[in-house]
């Protein structure tokens, strides 16, 4: 058992007899101490997508899935291609079962895949990866209107807010639990 | 609709738990006067303080109709032998006590839960969510807020022009006031008032000031201002429809906490809310939100901009920040109602809790 706020992308969840992977998971802070955690997830069973919303502290039954060391090597149409650099077998995981974590997928990274009955149904991020910034607007001197950060686009597609002194091509740090930009 | 609704309630501190399940339950009654609402709470002493028909020494009375009872009662003995209504609502993600949630989680009941008040966008993405339980129950977050797309606020006893005078002379005489002064009424958390005591000081208006609770009684301490016309009232808390009436009356309200903020929001009066405090300084998330939200009842921008500059001073807790002049609020209270008046419009008419709550948990019935 974990609590809600534990949750990511990628985590299977059992709820009853159903297997809940988790294609999105936005922490947000209440009024007072009551903050929840809202899950965009996809039933593996019938394959239905749902959101549904616990209590940032509620406990879910997380389960443990078989890992495979693999490189990403390429996406193909909205399927990403993922190579084990041993035996060479390719694994094929689509977009729907990525969710956010395509965001974060970067060409010959290695990463493990997950699987359940032997089939690859999501991926396990490092908590950081370095990201290049494909579009930031560029800051004008004296006109930051006392914001300290700016809307970025990453190489992967994720837009993201970075601080005003980052340019186009910079590569930052992502915490890929929640998207933000952790540093330089 | 709904034979038996049962409420539950953790006090964790102050009054802000307890007074809104008890404005539910109220209000609950009121829209379905032949069902059974029953308050289940471990803090029966805070419903003491806004009810005085409650005694917080009995464990399971009826007071206005409504069935308060303490947590103490929900032995698993008593769970067992309990018939779990169809409509259970746990507020503010309190934790209901094992024996009853167990066989209402086995049962073919609705749980709600209830969250605080907020005005930030997020909170429709999460409102009318299903939480999923595993097991027979189905449960759904029901999120309080602004908006038509959030579940609204507890609507409250709206008043006449004449009806609002009428209460103005009974707080004048309660209070042994005078009945050409200015009447605040403050309700806050800890907060340093000597700033608003300077800016009272200039205005050259006779004040009163109706101060309640411990914490803004501390905060206002022992000044003494009669010299300067100013004349403060420590006040005993007032019955919770009492309280609401005196926010009408009044000519400007210092409000603290979520369910107070709803109350002025439909009060039409000026006010300033004081959020409750949370680490980080993260109050200022929310009330920079409320204000954004308020801020499309304002169409003097430049005169919005002092209000809502004012309001996240006074809501600053990094311990250096002074209130900034309060001047432009004490004399331009009537622009404030003005503009508040279409706030309290909007939000009787768009934003009614019971009524979303009762179309909600309606709807759920009905499919199944």
């Amino acid at each position: 058992m974990k609590e809600a706020s534990e949750f990511r992308a990628g985590n299977i969840i059992k709820v009853g007899n159903e297997l809940l992977l988790v294609l999105k998971a936005e922490y947000n802070k209440g009024a007072r101490s009551a903050s929840t955690m809202k899950l965009k997830t996809k039933n593996l069973s019938v394959g239905s997508i749902a959101e549904t919303v616990y209590r940032a502290t509620d406990k879910l039954d997380e389960v443990r899935l078989d890992r495979r060391k693999m490189q990403f090597s390429y996406k193909n149409g909205d399927s990403f291609v993922f190579m084990d650099q041993e035996t060479y077998e390719q694994l094929e995981l689509t977009e729907e079962y990525l969710g956010d974590n395509a965001f974060y997928l970067k060409e010959e990274e290695v990463i493990d895949v997950l699987l359940y009955n032997e089939k690859p149904i999501s991926i396990e991020l490092p908590q950081q990866v370095e990201l290049a910034i494909e579009y930031t607007e560029p800051a004008v001197q004296g006109n930051t209107g006392g914001k300290v950060l700016k809307e970025a686009k990453m190489q992967t597609g994720l837009i993201t807010n970075v601080p005003i002194f980052c340019h186009i091509g910079d590569v930052v740090k992502i915490d890929t639990r929640t998207g933000e930009y952790m540093g330089r | 609709m709904f034979d038996r609704i049962d409420i539950f309630c953790d006090v964790i501190d102050n009054f802000g738990d307890a007074g809104v399940t008890y404005r539910l339950a109220r209000s609950l009654k009121t829209e379905l006067p032949d069902s059974e609402i029953r308050l289940f709470t471990n803090g029966l002493e805070a419903f003491a303080e806004i009810d005085r028909g409650i005694d917080h020494k009995i464990k399971d009375q009826i007071c206005g109709g409504i069935r308060f009872s303490s947590y103490d009662i929900l032995t698993p003995e008593f769970a067992e032998k309990y018939e779990i209504p169809e409509l259970v609502i746990e507020a503010f993600a309190c934790r209901i006590p094992a024996a009853y949630y167990e066989k209402a989680l086995d049962s073919d009941c609705l749980i709600i839960n209830l969250d605080h008040l907020s005005a930030e966008k997020w909170i429709e993405g999460v409102h009318l969510k299903e939480s999923l339980t595993g097991r027979k129950a189905k449960k759904y977050f029901f999120m309080p807020g602004l908006t038509s797309a959030s579940g609204g606020i507890i609507p409250d006893r709206q008043l006449s022009d004449g009806e609002k005078a009428e209460k103005r002379k009974y707080f004048e005489n309660l209070y042994g006031l005078e009945s050409d002064s200015f009447l605040i009424s403050v309700f806050t958390y800890e907060h340093d008032f000597r700033q608003f005591f300077s800016d009272l000081k200039s205005i050259g208006k006779k004040v009163s000031l109706i101060v309640f609770g411990e914490k803004s009684q501390r905060s206002i301490g022992k000044a003494d201002l009669e010299d300067d016309g100013i004349r403060i009232i420590y006040s005993d808390f007032l019955p919770q429809a009492e309280y609401d009436d005196l926010l009408k009356a009044c000519d400007l309200n210092f409000v603290r906490g979520e369910d107070s903020c709803a109350r002025a929001c439909l009060s039409k009066k000026p006010f300033v809310w004081h959020a409750y405090h949370q680490k980080d300084n993260y109050q200022l998330v929310k009330v920079k939100a409320f204000l954004e939200y308020l801020e499309e009842f304002y169409s003097d921008l430049e005169f919005f901009e002092l209000y809502s500059s004012y309001m996240m001073k006074f809501n600053d807790r990094n311990g250096t920040a002074a209130d900034e002049s309060a001047g432009f609020m004490l004399q331009n209270a009537q622009t404030l109602e003005r503009y508040n008046i279409s706030l309290s419009e909007h939000l009787i008419k768009n934003c009614n809790l019971i009524n979303n709550l009762l179309f909600f948990a309606g709807s759920l019935k009905t499919d199944k």
